[in-house]
């Protein structure tokens, strides 16, 4: 799979993992995680996931009407997990690595 | 009211496919986001316009570089033109009403011109049904490394 999961992709799957949302739902739980980073716009919300339900990461389901908003529910996949869960640990790793090195630095710096 | 006839007319900016499909869906959403705020509707609007002109510029590029070249110049010129328009009415506005309204009827005659000029334009407009070896590529609007 070559996707490369920017933050606001990143974000907008991991707002997924706990069930189907909407649109506006998902662009909520995405600035939620992030702690207010990441703040999807409508056109970039969509854009994205257009090419997550093109990459089979997402499905689609029927849209539906409440309160007069016109809504479409979207679920995390099997593979869109399991991406995300690449990522995640990629990110972990990397995070790890970085902070074992900057621990290293600072004893070496006081020692 | 006039939000809603401000958001479905960015949604012009979309190929017709994507905006039929999509359309309700995303109007509800822009409005939804920007809840009562003038500032955070606009900034809404922006940025779909712009991920519908990339849409459609997207459809252009697979027809060809001489073609793109024209709707990159043509582009150009519509946004040069769209710029001083903005500016000539957002001074008409202050100078004869201080109708906080007044910045949404500037906001919307600019969109009606970049979009009916788009709309005009021999390239980068809709071509009628999509052929289904595009198919994949038009609902690829942009990959999740592009966005954000």
């Amino acid at each position: 799979m070559v996707v490369e999961l920017r933050p606001p992709s990143y974000f907008a799957l991991a707002a997924l993992i706990d069930g189907p949302l909407h649109g506006y739902a998902i662009a909520q739980r995405a600035r939620e995680l992030s702690d207010g980073r990441v703040r999807l716009s409508t056109g970039t919300l969509y854009a994205l996931l257009e090419r997550a339900v093109a990459e089979s990461l997402v499905t689609a389901g029927e849209p539906y009407v409440v309160d007069g908003r016109h809504r479409r529910d979207y679920a995390l996949t099997a593979s869109g997990r399991a991406l995300l869960e690449e990522e995640a640990n990629h990110l972990a790793h990397a995070a790890r690595t970085v902070t074992s090195r900057l621990r290293a630095s600072a004893r070496a710096v006081t020692a | 009211m006039i939000r809603e006839s401000l958001s479905r007319l960015a949604l012009r900016a979309y190929p017709r496919e994507l905006a039929r499909s999509r359309g309700a869906e995303m109007q509800s959403t822009v409005l939804d986001m920007s809840g009562p705020s003038r500032l955070a509707f606009v900034r809404e609007l922006g940025f779909l316009v712009f991920c519908g002109l990339r849409e459609r510029s997207r459809m252009t590029a697979r027809s060809g570089r001489r073609q793109l070249t024209t709707d990159a110049c043509s582009g150009a010129l519509i946004l040069f033109l769209a710029v001083p328009l903005w500016g000539m009415l957002s001074r008409f506005g202050t100078s004869t009403m201080r109708d906080g309204k007044w910045s949404l009827i500037v906001l919307g005659v600019c969109l009606v011109f970049v979009l009916a000029a788009r709309g005009l334009q021999p390239v980068g407009r809709d071509r009628g049904p999509v052929r289904p070896r595009d198919r994949r590529d038009h609902h690829g609007v942009a990959g999740p490394a592009d966005v954000g």
